[in-house]
């Protein structure tokens, strides 16, 4: 990873882990909207820039139609996520729940991927995978059966912070490349 | 390629071609060298970093994807190890993104080629043999492009291994893991390749890192769909192409000495290597990790004599010791001026196609120009040439 990746990766993480600090500390109501405000700009963007490297690139390589594909369901998830700001906050935990269940899921592929790939970067991702089930089930908990948002928001502000300070510790991990000369 | 084509199978080429034996080491050593002369090595002796022709992996690992960054990964991969093939190459129906990495794809017999051939001419043994390694890479990492790039150089699943069964061949999808420290098995058909990474500029999508050491095995012949394609299948068969490469450097190295009065693409001396055709079939059809005993035993039976192990610091100290004003002089520092001469004619011919992607070029016997430092070498022999 490069220096400036590095950095990168460490501000990043400072970042979610102020947005893990605000959403606990911040009334209940007001915390679930800023997650789904901050997950919708999140998705959007990252459809555009999907959408922008379609067009410049990968519409001419195998396989870039997946890029498209992306691009779209992305920017679909932004407008969904942020329709969702001004509803009921138990569609917001459910939707929330939803989401880090998918996440789990993606990172669960991964990380057999990874395994089938001999590669030690295995671990890491199933303690993500493990991070997303664990937030979706405490959104479960916390929203539907015990119906409290200030349980809700204390476990997934803590998540928050617990997946910043992964992201600032791998920041540091030597780097393993393979690249064929 | 590898160190059993670069340095020994170079030596055969050098020996056919009518060189005497300690010229063929040279051109041997220096075309091996290629694969060694990064800019960690050059700063530790001394010498200008910008006649770099190869970076370490904690190089890459430490190159951002910044734009100027990536300019320098293209400079050294694209004139050096994978020489694009047409850079006048059109395409319908893409961006002009997509166009000017699709113009860097390497190939052999291109314009390109015929230049730098050009250019080692009259520049002495040490050029001689940095050209015969780009000449032999254009064949080895045919249809990869030397600057990063998912959209160009990306593999998939779809790549299968055809390996002779009996007297026919027959197929397997080849097995691609990412554990560096894994050797390739060639019995299970398993080979270590780069990660697969999403972002079109990651260093992981560099040349042929997307398919491993695979294309540098003589013995490979393989069918994949590469990502520029427009899914049309390639068929790579690397004994046919190698053995393209080696008379190509025969003939080319022929034009050097001055037996053949001019050098044309698209032309091979096999006459020279017929009196050992069986022998050298035999050595790029055999299935092995590395070749270079049975070059080396070829090159021996050839020339009659030793030929010396690849030692990469064999002229390090000759450099060092000698005045800072006669380096120039030593065989490190004619490599270093040739390799400037390449990276600074290469970085050109991509400028003048219209693309940034080796960064922004001057003409450096050009008068007022502000040129990097670097190249000030280049500068002083055009005024004494002139």
């Amino acid at each position: 990873m490069t220096k400036i990746g590095r950095i990168q990766k460490v501000l990043g993480g400072i970042l979610v882990m102020l947005y893990g600090i605000i959403i606990v500390i911040d009334n209940p109501e007001d915390g679930i909207r800023i997650v789904a405000f901050i997950m919708s700009l999140t998705f959007t963007l990252r459809g555009i820039q999907s959408l922008i490297y379609y067009l410049r690139m990968a519409r001419s390589m195998v396989g870039g139609k997946l890029t498209l594909f992306r691009g779209i369901l992305l920017l679909d998830l932004g407008a969904l996520t942020s329709s969702m700001t001004e509803g009921q906050t138990l569609y917001i935990v459910l939707y929330l729940a939803g989401i880090h269940l998918f996440s789990a899921a993606v990172d669960l592929l991964r990380t057999v991927e990874t395994l089938k790939m001999r590669s030690s970067e295995w671990r890491l991702q199933a303690i993500f995978c493990a991070t997303n089930a664990f937030l979706a089930v405490m959104l479960i908990a916390g929203g539907l059966v015990m119906k409290n948002l200030q349980i809700v928001l204390y476990v997934y502000g803590a998540g928050l912070i617990y997946s910043a300070i992964l992201n600032i510790v791998s920041a540091f991990r030597k780097t393993e490349i393979v690249y064929i000369p | 390629m590898q160190l059993d084509f670069h340095y020994y199978a170079t030596y055969c080429a050098a020996q056919l071609a009518g060189f005497d034996h300690e010229e063929s080491q040279l051109i041997a050593y220096c075309s091996q060298f290629t694969d060694c002369c990064t800019k960690t090595l050059l700063k530790k002796i001394g010498a200008p970093g910008e006649a770099a022709t190869t970076q370490l992996q904690v190089e890459l690992a430490d190159s951002g994807s910044d734009i100027l960054s990536l300019q320098k990964i293209t400079r050294i991969w694209a004139s050096f190890h994978f020489l694009p093939r047409d850079l006048k190459a059109t395409r319908a129906r893409c961006g002009k993104s997509f166009l000017a990495k699709y113009r860097l794809i390497c190939g052999p017999n291109g314009e390109l080629l015929a230049d730098t051939v050009e250019l080692a001419r009259g520049k002495g043994i040490e050029a001689a043999g940095l050209a015969m390694h780009i000449l032999a890479d254009t064949w080895a990492h045919m249809y990869f492009a030397g600057t990063p790039s998912l959209a160009i150089n990306n593999t998939n699943y779809y790549f299968y291994e055809i390996v002779p069964d009996g007297s026919g061949f027959s197929e397997r999808q080849v097995k691609f893991n990412h554990n560096p420290s894994s050797a390739d098995d060639l019995e299970k058909g398993s080979y270590t390749n780069s990660l697969y990474q999403g972002t079109e500029n990651s260093v992981m999508n560099l040349g042929h890192g997307r398919a491993g050491h695979f294309p540098d095995y003589s013995f490979a012949r393989y069918r994949y769909m590469p990502s520029w394609g427009e899914y049309r299948e390639i068929v790579k068969d690397n004994p046919s192409d190698y053995l393209h490469a080696f008379t190509q450097m025969i003939y080319a190295l022929k034009y050097l000495i001055g037996t053949n009065p001019v050098f044309e693409t698209g032309r091979y001396d096999a006459i020279a290597a017929d009196p050992w055709m069986d022998e050298i079939l035999r050595i790029l059809r055999t299935r092995q990790l590395d070749s270079s005993a049975d070059w080396k035993a070829l090159g021996e039976k050839i020339s009659g004599c030793s030929i010396e192990d690849f030692d990469q610091n064999k002229y390090l100290k000759e450099y060092t010791d000698a005045p800072k004003d006669s380096r120039d002089n030593t065989v490190l520092g004619r490599y270093i001026l040739a390799a400037l001469a390449q990276k600074s004619m290469v970085t050109n011919r991509i400028y003048r196609s219209g693309s940034r992607l080796a960064g922004i070029s001057v003409d450096f016997t050009g008068e007022g120009q502000k040129i990097m430092r670097d190249f000030g070498a280049l500068i002083r022999r055009a005024q004494s040439d002139d």
